[in-house]
């Protein structure tokens, strides 16, 4: 018992020691196997190497919520200073980030929100606009009466239920005649997305379009809708990486691909967590320089504050071979 | 699978002790390993605090070594949490006091149990068939009733179950302790343990000498359920939310800290201490690994291969006793 | 006749019965065969049975595999994790120009030599299959994730794609491999020598060892014949897709062994047919795609499969409480000489 208690009093000194010298910021993606948080890592380095922090990159390799939260917990436990995590469940992770949050850790989620214990959420676009945005490419393909389909990754994610009840608002303000005629869930599993697409394209003759708002689900579904010989007959559109997405565009499959900079998105997570960790920004209305991305000003909401990173931004074939992510 | 069980007892139990100490040995050099991995990894704090990521897998892991003494097995407990999970959040949104829910909770847990026990002891059906049809039922019961959404938003109180602690102990520590002293004693001390082994040695030997073997099953299937209700109120009070996709994989997290801890998957041999000792290691392990920074693939890579070595070990400690 | 056919195949035919009323209502109630298309006239739907038979394809042909295992009274949960093994193996060795006729044979040597790898622990270092597989089921995904630069691979050349995309007849490639593969599957375990050995290993190793059957070699064997299998299954599944991901496979395991449960294999051993899993994959798969056309959430998907193996095992359970059946049941198990085709037709 006395070895025990001596030792952790020694463990604790060592942490608090290391931790007076370097500031360590740690960024926790929902899961690691998809190019898209591979970039916001890579942004997220870029964002620490610049301010001279610590950075450290770990997540599950699939999407799991109990793995997410030991890794969390053993990051308390190791004493960083700012998450920036992106959440597998908006409720299911909140009681972790309270105990960071109790720990003096500053927790910043991006990607996706929690509903609870995080200082602030760096929001990628505002869900409006990407509702907007989707509706608006898949309009310019299809014409404003249509039926169209919905793959999602899971029922549970919290951003993209958002982007459907975005889409969903903006095409009945709108659009009056685009019906959408079902939703259905890929769990960002390539096989499973690809055979739900398939299987709504059988299942619905008439349909005219698909959005998928996941970086695994749609070129999942711009495959199902090549594979049937329908491209050009349904309109395929969604967000995701362009990496992904270069050899369905430059064939005609897709038109256009919504995404925002996944490498600012990292970057500006990490500078938010710095701000907060140099309390250069300690509630709504204060404004912080993110580096190369300029200066951010927080937003009130209902949990705490938010930054935008701003409007998403549309690859076509004409720009998409000049970005590399 | 058809492994030939040796009949007489007594070399077993020399045997049990062994792999017990091999255990212990195990589990000293884990965390010694850890300790130079991760200065946190032995301190108090973090060596409680880390439980709490076992307790409900060692709740599914108590019953499931009794039930792969008899030479059963229940691939359903995983998919039974989440099935509590939902009854118990759902009987709470709609009104119902929280503790009342908690008790359709466990009981909706239990009685998934006995549709197991049930199907195994009176159909006829093996277990791994049974459990595998409704792994699947369970979790599709789960997810097709809560169609993704999640309840939550409990009071503050009930949180103290899975989030709270008394003293330096977190409080689901607690529970767990009680159960397996509860299993410790039903196994090892009552007549209820000494029949569980003669089912596993011998079903048809048992049978002949007076064990009631259908209706012993069925409650143990049926306890496999009340634990994993049980679990699943802890489950929902730690993450703070009911949601159908609860306790993912948990089955096969049991049945590897039960197996690792020595309790032979061709049935008649294990105890709740190895089990116990499994589960340390497998935490300790698993936590320390990723307190001290290692990559989630070496990780488990160093978990499945921890379970091969261990499993060729036993082998090598019944062949010399035999 | 018929009588005898039911008691010999009985389980095959409730579930071809099964998956013919299926078939038949979502082909009345929805669009599944017929729709009307744009001009008003009917049309078929060819596509759904296309891609219902291409989806069921790698889960048909890992199936064979997992039939021999499990007649042979052992079982594999690591097939996920050689799938995921195997189908970047297979992407790498596109990316190194390898020819796709080439890749074929090399991705089934991957997955025969990760069977072999659990072949060895079962047979030789005599650890129950359930728990070799339960390890290496991890062991394998992990250490390929630890060895993989990318948990992605994509970038496919047209040859290699051709594989998974080129059709004949209608049907895609994999699809046709899945038909011979299933035929040869069914008629070697039913038909061949070597088929009838597994039964009787499977139904009773002693009986099997005294009647000189070398148990631990067809243990081994049978164990690197379903990584086999499911190498083979890889070669045509990996170049159906633009882009593979590291958690190709997870849960595959499970789809398998609830499809060959679902086709009336004995879990136990000694028992089971190729046709049977085979129907099993494909009520598998309509169940899947159905939802979709009866507008029901997927959530409820894992509820019907569940539901169908405990409805076909109580089925099976009703059925062979007949006296008559059950009678000969144990005359077959106490025969002192495993009759290994009495054994292998009679349903327990």
């Amino acid at each position: 018992m006395k070895v025990v208690r001596a030792l952790s009093v020694l463990a604790l000194a060592v942490i608090s020691f290391a931790t007076a010298q370097t500031i360590t910021i740690a960024m926790v993606p929902k899961f690691t196997n998809a190019q898209y948080f591979a970039a916001t890592q890579k942004g997220g380095q870029e964002a620490a190497d610049a301010l001279g922090v610590k950075f450290i990159y770990e997540g599950t390799v699939n999407a799991d919520i109990d793995g997410q939260i030991q890794i969390i917990d053993s990051l308390i436990a190791r004493g960083v200073n700012a998450l920036v995590v992106s959440p597998n469940d908006p409720d299911a992770i909140v009681p972790e980030l309270k105990k960071a949050q109790a720990a003096g850790i500053k927790v910043v989620t991006y990607d996706a929100d929690a509903n609870g214990g995080r200082d602030m959420f760096v929001n990628q676009a505002t869900f409006d606009s990407i509702g907007k945005g989707l509706i608006d490419a898949l309009v310019k393909e299809t014409g404003p009466k249509a039926n169209y389909a919905i793959v999602s990754a899971a029922a549970t994610a919290a951003n993209q239920n958002a982007w459907i009840a975005a889409m969903k608002a903006y095409s009945a303000a709108n659009f009056p005649d685009l019906k959408l005629v079902d939703i259905q869930y890929g769990n960002d599993e390539p096989q499973k997305s690809f055979q739900v697409s398939q299987d709504l394209l059988n299942a619905h003759p008439d349909l005219n379009g698909i959005i998928s708002p996941t970086s695994v689900g749609f070129p999942a579904a711009a495959q199902a809708v090549e594979q049937a010989g329908l491209a050009g007959k349904v309109a395929v559109t969604g967000l995701a990486t362009p990496n992904g997405m270069k050899q369905f565009v430059e064939d005609g499959t897709v038109k256009t691909v919504l995404l925002w900079n996944p490498i600012d998105l990292g970057y500006l997570g990490v500078q938010a967590a710095y701000a907060l960790v140099k309390g250069t920004v300690t509630g709504p209305g204060d404004t912080f320089t993110a580096g190369r991305l300029g200066s951010y000003t927080t937003q009130q909401d209902k949990i705490s504050m938010n930054i935008l990173l701003g409007p998403p931004y549309e690859f076509t074939k004409d720009n998409i071979n000049n970005f590399d992510f | 699978m058809s492994d030939q069980a040796p009949t007489d007892a007594k070399p077993r139990r020399r045997f049990t002790l062994t792999v017990e100490w091999v255990l212990v040995g195990i589990l000293i050099l884990v965390g010694a390993v850890m300790a130079q991995l991760s200065p946190e990894f032995l301190t108090l704090s973090n060596l409680l605090d880390m439980t709490r990521f076992i307790v409900e897998i060692g709740l599914l892991a108590l019953p499931m070594t009794l039930i792969i003494i008899t030479k059963g097995i229940d691939l359903s407990v995983g998919s039974n949490i989440a099935l509590s999970a939902i009854i118990f959040g759902f009987a709470w949104h709609a009104g119902v006091p929280l503790v009342l829910a908690a008790v359709i909770g466990i009981a909706t847990g239990t009685l998934a149990g006995l549709v197991n026990g049930w199907t195994v002891a009176y159909l006829g059906v093996p277990p791994l068939v049974t459990t595998l049809a409704t792994f699947g039922a369970f979790r599709g019961i789960a997810l097709g009733l809560s169609g993704g959404r999640g309840v939550s938003g409990f009071p503050d109180w009930f949180y103290v179950l899975g989030q709270g602690d008394i003293g330096p102990v977190p409080v689901q520590l607690l529970v767990f302790i009680v159960a397996a002293i509860a299993f410790g004693v039903l196994l090892h001390v009552l007549g209820y343990g000494k029949r569980v082994y003669a089912i596993g040695l011998n079903e048809r030997a048992a049978k002949f000498s007076g064990v009631r073997v259908r209706s012993l099953l069925l409650r143990l299937y049926a306890l496999s359920g009340f634990m994993a209700g049980l679990a699943a109120i802890i489950y929902v009070s730690r993450v703070g939310t009911a949601k159908g996709n609860a306790a993912t994989g948990y089955e096969l997290e049991a049945i590897t800290a039960v197996v690792l801890g020595g309790t032979s998957i061709a049935g008649g041999v294990g105890t709740i201490t190895g089990t116990i000792l499994g589960l340390a290691i497998i935490i300790s392990l698993r936590f320390g690994m990723i307190l001290g920074g290692v990559s989630a693939n070496v990780r488990s890579l160093v978990l499945g291969l921890a379970l091969i070595v261990a499993v060729l070990a036993y082998g090598l400690l019944t062949r010399k006793r035999t | 006749m018929i009588r005898r056919l039911f008691r010999t195949s009985g389980r095959e035919l409730v579930l071809l019965a099964i998956l013919v009323v299926a078939v038949v209502y979502l082909g009345l109630t929805t669009n599944f065969l017929f729709y009307t298309a744009r001009d008003g006239t009917l049309a078929f739907n060819a596509r759904t049975i296309q891609s219902l038979l291409a989806n069921s394809a790698v889960i048909a042909i890992a199936a064979v595999g997992m039939v021999m295992v499990i007649v042979a009274a052992q079982i594999d949960i690591s097939v996920g994790s050689i799938l995921a093994i195997a189908v970047f193996a297979a992407g790498y060795l596109d990316h190194l120009g390898v020819p796709p006729l080439l890749i074929i044979p090399l991705t089934i040597l991957a997955g025969a030599a990760l069977g072999a790898f659990n072949g060895f622990l079962v047979a030789f270092a005599r650890i129950p299959s359930i728990i070799v597989t339960l390890a290496t089921m991890t062991v394998f995904r992990s250490a390929l994730l630890a060895v993989l630069p990318r948990e992605y691979l994509g970038n496919f050349s047209k040859g290699f794609r051709a594989l998974g995309l080129t059709t004949f007849l209608g049907l895609q490639l994999p699809v046709w491999v899945m038909f011979a593969v299933v035929a040869a599957g069914a008629y070697f375990i039913a038909n061949t020598r070597w088929g009838r050995t597994l039964y009787a290993v499977g139904s009773n190793e002693e009986a099997a060892a005294l009647a000189g059957i070398r148990v631990r070699r067809v243990q081994f064997m049978v164990m690197m014949v379903s990584g086999a299998f499911v190498g083979l299954a890889a070669s045509f599944h990996a170049p159906r897709f633009a882009q593979i991901n590291a958690n190709e496979g997870l849960g595959f395991e499970f789809v398998v062994i609830t499809a060959v449960v679902l086709g009336g294999i004995n879990i136990f051993g000694g028992s089971g047919t190729v046709l049977g899993a085979f129907i099993g994959v494909l009520l598998l798969g309509l169940t899947k795609t159905s939802l979709i056309f009866l507008h029901l959430s997927a959530d409820w998907e894992k509820f019907f499969q569940g539901m169908f193996i405990l409805v076909a095992v109580s089925i099976d359970v009703l059925r062979t409480r007949n006296p008559l059946a059950r009678t000969r049941q144990r005359l077959a198990r106490a025969a002192a000489q495993p009759e290994p085709t009495a054994a292998g037709q009679e349903p327990s």
